[in-house]
């Protein structure tokens, strides 16, 4: 017997629709949208310190429940600052369901400046409403969705307030299977304007320079600040329990890009955390509330000449459809994105080169990342955004700018993926310089949207038309017993005969959070699909439901 | 050896006199001229010595003359002690003399000082502007100590002052790629190869500037050009090698390297590009053989320990595996220097003879 599910139909069902190869373009439609919200950044032309460089991120949350994805924004600041009123404050952008967007930030109680970083997206205390959790470099701060269009900061009351770190990605998991999500956030640098060292110092083991001109300082030289671990008690409060987890992130890396995920299939959600200049770190789950830090002999921590890569954005999804999430991790200019696949013994297999990845991402400084179906023909596609750290480049005749093309790889489904990124229109190339980035179908036309963030620009929000001429399905998770959101619930869809692979994930990318429905492109199918979802506490739903709809699934039934 | 170290000095017009009738610090110069031009070094030498000693007030200019190409000999014959001792006594008497800078920068860097001789070649350059050899030296010294962009602007006055000569352009080549600029460096590269179509570096430079654009199919051509004018050229197997291991071509790579091997039984990158190979084809033994030769030669390859701890654990030989992931770790962070380019510099850059002469 199926559970009953509320399917809501968004669209009609044409059979015989191509299942490759569409025409697909991504159309800028920012400004359309109504987002007329710029990004302030650091500094332009040059930057004095590293804290102007990693730029910020976007969230695609439904915070009024109303099934169309609304849009968060973070918001920076400069070393000049601004005068009292004028800061750059984070935006919330309401979805008004026809292409547009109304800027709700003050009505919400969203307005608040700063260097802010990221945005990380959860429902933490079980109440219907998804709350909000931003990262500055200072003070993070936890807004709790009072369910009425507005938030409240409950930074002090969840016990959160106090520590003043440079938070970068930060992302929610229920790691206990408590019903309760819990919380990773990374940290970058111990960094004090006070102390920092200027650009083109000579201080050994800094770096200070690039290809011999001065920049800022660092990463290289500059002391990593601990990533934290916080588990959510219930009762609407976190404990921190970075140390009693097991060491998390001991030797203090320095953090960027997180993203929680179940790679060993055993029910729990392991955590990824790629960091900068510095192995990556893979703690899985030992399911009694601690964690093994095992990216070394996972085969993740260096690459496979032991060198430590410069880890930014982090994203994992079952690229290869074998049932097994995989891994992507931006880089360097000058390394290649890595891409990892599972082999399902915790370790995983260094596919970089293999896949073609590496040859199409050598010449990319990358930052958001994010596996997506954009042509929804049932294998993952891996968008990249990519953007220099430095602006002076742009002044010293080298091969590399500044703005660099955001970069699309399309999933062959053996193993390789092809830069398309010159077939989809000019819009999503740009060039940028790019850091967050998010997915959701913020129109609800079956194919997933785009949404960018950049140093110093407007965001730039990318409309798929065409993704949906194959066919969809579109999974929202309610959770009872488990974690509202299901974040961690792994949701299978089998149609025509092929089964693949979502887990509903809570942050991931680079400072940026999509939408939680779990989407999936199914090709050419126009039969029944079957979805399974497996929640965090062990509940298993199925039901049989017709393609090319947006689903939503409770728990239990 | 320098090419320019042992080319004559003319300070002086051609001696008129003997040299066995010499009596004063010129005629001593003059006759120690003589002889250098005769290729009698040795002789040379001492009569450069006498028209120094004769003078130990230091008040005659041909003492002083003598005390350059005294140290211009001490030099070439490998006497760096001497030859600094000399040029620094001649540039106390004398800071304007540019060639005397250019010897003694010559000579710190023969004498692995590369630090001393920036500002000496720096100084020369300053002194004679319109000297290619002295930009040109001062470009190589500036690379021997990775100071990239200053080489390449050393090196491009070199260029423009000697347009014919091609070591100064492969050489700003070198520099330009390791300061990312590897389009200029293919169009230097272009230039060089007009000149000189069998120089085998600027066939290597241009295939390095090339695959550090991505455009590998035009890099590959490259280095096999090179390799047809050198066969023996140790740079373009490997880098040969490198393509096709990244594009997974196993058979192509391995036989790049095993003809490494062949030309040096110790090459430590030929012997790890194979054990890499092995061990994606699942022969971790052999493998282990050729990761433990690497590391023979380089210890400090993070890469070769780590690469055997899994050759170790793909043989199941877990405690070994942990003990070469704990020396792998022992190795320590980073080995990016102060330049936050991850990219790595090219460990050679070509030859050192050649360039424009000190005229």
């Amino acid at each position: 017997m199926l559970p009953p599910v509320l399917i809501i139909a968004l669209g009609a069902s044409p059979a015989n629709r191509p299942s490759a190869n569409v025409d697909i373009t991504f159309a800028d439609v920012t400004a359309a949208a109504g987002l007329h919200t710029r990004i302030v950044y650091g500094g332009t032309g040059q930057n004095k310190y590293i804290l102007e460089t990693t730029g910020t991120g976007v969230a695609f949350l439904d915070y009024d429940n109303d099934g169309w994805p609304d849009i968060f924004l973070v918001n920076g600041s400069t070393l000049d600052g601004f005068p009292k009123g004028q800061e750059p404050s984070n935006h919330l952008f309401r979805n008004r369901h026809d292409g547009t967007f109304e800027d709700v930030t003050r009505r919400a109680g969203l307005v608040q400046s700063g260097w802010g970083q990221g945005a990380a997206v959860a429902d933490y205390d079980n109440d219907g409403f998804d709350d909000l959790f931003v990262t500055y470099w200072g003070q993070n701060r936890l807004y709790r969705n009072r369910g009425d269009g507005t938030f409240e900061d409950v930074t002090v009351r969840a016990g959160l307030a106090g520590e003043r770190r440079w938070g970068t990605s930060a992302a929610f998991a229920d790691y206990d299977n408590d019903g309760f999500v819990d919380l990773y956030v990374a940290n970058y640098i111990d960094f004090d304007p006070r102390t920092a060292p200027l650009p083109g110092a000579k201080i050994p083991g800094v770096n200070c320079s690039y290809r011999g001109f001065a920049v800022m300082c660092g990463p290289r030289g500059l002391k990593g600040e601990r990533d934290r671990l916080y588990h959510n008690t219930g009762k609407g409060t976190f404990t921190d329990v970075t140390v009693e987890a097991g060491e998390i992130d001991k030797d203090g890396y320095r953090g960027l890009g997180v993203a929680w995920g179940d790679v060993n299939n055993d029910g729990y959600p392991d955590v990824v955390v790629a960091n900068d200049a510095q192995p990556n770190l893979l703690y899985v789950n030992q399911r009694n509330g601690r964690f093994r830090e095992s990216a070394l002999e996972a085969g993740i921590a260096v690459d496979e000449d032991g060198r430590a890569r410069a880890g930014m954005g982090v994203d994992l999804a079952d690229y290869d459809n074998d049932g097994w999430l995989d891994l992507a991790i931006a880089n360097f200019y000058g390394e290649p994105h890595s891409l990892y696949a599972n082999q399902k013994n915790v370790t995983f297999l260094d596919t970089t080169w293999a896949s073609g990845i590496g040859r199409a991402t050598m010449h990319h400084l990358g930052w958001g990342t994010r596996f997506m179906d954009y042509d929804n023909d049932g294998w993952k596609d891996l968008l990249l955004v990519n953007g220099h750290v430095y602006p002076e480049v742009d002044r010293q005749k080298l091969d590399e700018t500044y703005a660099e093309p955001t970069v699309l790889l399309r999933n062959g489904g053996n193993g390789t993926f092809a830069d398309v990124t010159a077939s989809v229109g000019d819009a999503l190339a740009g060039p940028r310089p790019g850091r967050g980035l998010a997915v959701a179908d913020y129109d609800n036309d079956g194919d997933l949207d785009v949404l960018i963030a950049s140093v110093n620009a407007y965001p730039c929000l990318l409309e798929n038309r065409g993704g949906n001429a194959n066919h969809w399905l579109t999974v929202r998770l309610v959770g009872r017993k488990s974690n509202r959101d299901g974040i961690g619930a792994r949701v299978t869809v089998t149609a025509g005969g092929v089964s693949r692979v979502e887990e509903v994930r809570s942050g991931a990318s680079y400072l940026s959070h999509s939408d939680f429905r779990a989407h999936f492109g199914l090709g050419g199918t126009t039969s029944n699909a079957t979805v399974e979802v497996r929640w965090p506490g062990g509940q298993v739903d199925r039901l049989e439901t017709p393609v090319d709809r947006a689903i939503v699934v409770r728990e239990g039934g | 050896m320098l090419r320019l170290v042992i080319c004559s000095m003319a300070f002086f017009a051609a001696a008129a006199g003997s040299a066995q009738t010499a009596q004063t610090p010129a005629d001593h110069l003059r006759a120690g001229q003589q002889y250098q031009r005769q290729g009698r070094l040795q002789d040379a030498e001492a009569e450069y010595r006498k028209a120094v000693d004769l003078d130990p007030k230091e008040a005659d200019i041909a003492s002083l003359y003598g005390q350059v190409l005294l140290g211009q000999l001490c030099s070439a014959r490998g006497d760096y002690p001497c030859a600094i001792a000399q040029l620094q006594r001649a540039l106390r008497r004398d800071p304007t003399l540019g060639k005397a800078h250019y010897f003694l920068g010559i000579t710190f860097t023969l004498a692995g000082q590369q630090d001393r001789a920036v500002p000496e070649l720096a100084e020369a350059a300053r002194l004679e502007p319109q000297n290619a050899a002295f930009h040109y030296y001062l470009g190589l010294a500036l690379l021997d100590v990775a100071r990239d962009a200053e080489a390449a602007g050393a090196l491009q006055k070199a260029v423009d002052l000697d347009p014919a000569d091609v070591p100064s352009r492969t050489n700003l080549a070198w520099a330009l790629i390791n300061i990312g600029r590897n389009r200029e460096a293919v169009g230097v590269l272009d230039h060089a190869l007009k000149l000189e179509r069998t120089d085998p570096s600027a066939w290597f430079l241009r295939g390095e500037a090339r695959r550090r654009l991505g455009n590998t199919d035009a890099a590959v051509a490259d280095f096999e050009k090179s390799l047809e004018i050198d066969s023996r050229s140790e740079d373009a197997l490997f880098s040969l090698g490198t393509i096709a291991y990244l594009r997974q071509d196993f058979d192509r790579a391995s036989a790049c390297f095993v003809r490494l091997l062949a030309i040096d039984g110790d090459h430590a990158g030929a012997h790890y590009g194979l054990a890499k190979i092995l061990l994606k084809q699942g022969r971790a033994a052999d493998a282990v053989s050729h990761l433990v030769a690497c590391i023979a030669r380089d210890p400090r390859s993070k890469g070769a320990h780590y690469q055997l701890a899994q050759a170790y654990r793909q043989l199941g030989e877990t405690e070994k595996a942990q003990k070469e992931l704990q020396v792998f770790q022992s190795l320590g962070g980073d080995a990016n220097g102060a330049d936050g380019a991850p990219v790595e510099r090219l460990a050679k850059r070509p030859g050192r003879g050649g360039g424009p002469s000190s005229r």
